[in-house]
């Protein structure tokens, strides 16, 4: 199983996925994220794929459905770095993810995910 | 009592006689006595009709008159052989009456007289005109065989129901590195090209056997061993026997390998070209900081425009652009196809995390738009180029003007 190493960084989890992830070893990952975001100090996490060149339609869904469950633990949540080919690919198989904030580097990723929690705490 | 049987007997001799020569008469085969030079004596209907003169026209005429000067001294001394009950049989050409070329076969036996001497031949001739006129055409369709496979540049080859070579033209055999035809007999693709080339090749033929569908100018990429790359044009066709069933393949294959790296050269290039053009005719300017706007101008059909949005996506994250405006005024119509295309760049736009501003869309593109009943999924769109920069720009301000209060 590939190794997923998730990074507190104060309030914000980060999470780079680093390899490509088929079917079983992504839903573990899926899972994994989660629980490490299970923690009421975390309010952001930032999904970093910018070392992904392919995505399929099973982790198109999943990276939706993730976001969705995080979302609804009310955590922000951030995908960074898609690459060119991959937008392409997602918007190509209907994945709009159009309710998840992107950026193109964690920095900016970062900056943009503290502003949301700013936000929120308002 | 005796003279009564003497009757009986001078009888059954006539009878026994008058017998013997209609069988000979009736025979279907030439028979013919020769005297002691050669001269025809007794000679039956089927002879005369074999050299082609009228019932009885050889009688007092030689044998060597039929026959060419080397032919007649060869077949005079046959003929005039002393060995007596010794299978004496030969082929002869002959010269008809009527002025035709024909061959014999020609069964001799000899009459010698009381001292020993050649005294004369009774002689059979067969018709074998057909026969040997079959075998000088055999003869001569091998040798055009023969001159095809040897000289033909192209590679030609004879394949079993296994592709197997069972015959190849020597062009092949020099290709293979062989020195004669015969070393690639019983050999394969399999013995000569990788796996790459000699599988597919392979289930071409064996396909081609099982439906008897040709193959017409195939541009095959063959692999050798070593590592050596060769492109053949090959023609395959199904190899019948006489009653119609599949026995091979037949096939002929043409070097193309020069003409197909000069191919190769020239899409190579057409394709740079092309990325050329695509990248002149879609430029990617940058107008602010953070802000690249890509006019794009022109018939966008769907290649065109699949090409405009990777060019864009990846200029946008190589300069990490925050914003692209995408402008479509000088674009020439918009189809439902070039409009969902469109809306999809700009949401690839989205996802790699800058903003897609879409401008220019005048009133018909609208028009269109809405009655396609496209989904603009939130895509903000403006009028025109200007009312987009003045949008990025306002946007720009405020966040300067924030940065400066922080």
């Amino acid at each position: 199983m590939a190794r997923l190493t998730c990074m507190h960084l104060g309030e914000i989890l980060v999470v780079p996925i680093q390899e490509e992830l088929h079917d079983t070893a992504a839903e573990e990952a899926g899972e994994k994220i989660i629980r490490e975001a299970d923690n009421s100090n975390i309010k952001g996490v930032a999904i970093d794929i910018s070392a992904l060149d392919i995505v399929d339609s099973f982790l198109g869904r999943l990276l939706q459905k993730i976001a969705c469950g995080l979302r609804a633990m009310g955590k922000e949540v951030i995908l960074v770095g898609i690459q060119p080919e991959v937008a392409v690919a997602l918007v190509e198989l209907g994945l709009y993810l159009e309710d998840i904030t992107t950026a193109f580097e964690l920095d900016s990723a970062l900056e943009k995910l503290r502003e949301m929690i700013n936000e929120d705490s308002k | 009592m005796a003279k009564k049987n003497d009757k009986k007997e001078i009888e059954r001799l006539r009878r026994e006689n008058e017998e013997y020569k209609k069988l000979i008469e009736e025979m279907s085969e030439g028979f013919a006595y020769l005297e002691e030079d050669l001269t025809f004596s007794f000679t039956n209907p089927a002879c005369d009709s074999l050299f082609g003169v009228p019932e009885g026209g050889l009688m007092g005429r030689k044998l060597e008159d039929f026959l060419s000067s080397e032919a007649a001294k060869d077949v005079r001394k046959k003929i005039r052989t002393k060995k007596k009950n010794k299978k004496n049989v030969f082929e002869m050409e002959i010269k008809t009456g009527d002025d035709k070329r024909g061959y014999l076969l020609i069964r001799s036996n000899s009459q010698l007289d009381e001292k020993g001497r050649f005294a004369g031949s009774f002689v059979f001739f067969y018709d074998i005109t057909k026969r040997v006129r079959m075998e000088e055409e055999l003869i001569f369709e091998r040798g055009l065989l023969d001159s095809l496979l040897s000289t033909i540049p192209d590679h030609i080859y004879y394949k079993d129901k296994e592709s197997r070579f069972i015959k190849v033209s020597k062009s092949l055999a020099e290709w293979f590195g062989m020195k004669s035809m015969d070393e690639l007999m019983g050999k394969s693709d399999f013995d000569f090209f990788t796996e790459e080339h000699a599988k597919p090749a392979y289930e071409d033929e064996q396909e081609i056997m099982k439906t008897g569908n040709p193959i017409e100018g195939k541009v095959e990429k063959e692999t050798h061993p070593d590592g050596r790359i060769t492109w053949v044009s090959t023609t395959k066709v199904a190899r019948y026997d006489k009653k119609g069933n599949i026995i091979g393949i037949l096939g002929i294959s043409r070097d193309v390998t020069e003409k197909r790296f000069w191919e190769i050269e020239r899409e190579e290039k057409m394709e740079a070209q092309k990325e050329e053009l695509i990248a002149l005719s879609t430029p990617v300017i940058d107008v602010w900081e953070g802000v690249l706007t890509v006019p794009i101008l022109g018939a966008l059909d769907s290649e065109r425009a699949s090409r405009v949005s990777e060019h864009l996506l990846t200029q946008i994250v190589r300069k990490r652009a925050g914003i692209a405006i995408i402008d479509i005024s000088g674009i020439s119509a918009v189809d439902s196809a070039v409009a969902d295309r469109l809306i999809r760049t700009a949401k690839a736009v989205r996802l790699v995390g800058a903003e897609a501003i879409l401008t220019g869309v005048g009133v018909e593109i609208a028009q269109t738009i809405a009655d396609l009943g496209i989904d603009m999924g939130g895509l903000k769109t403006m009028s025109t180029l200007k009312d987009g920069l003045r949008y990025v720009i306002s946007r720009k301000k405020m966040s300067v003007e924030e940065e400066k209060n922080g």
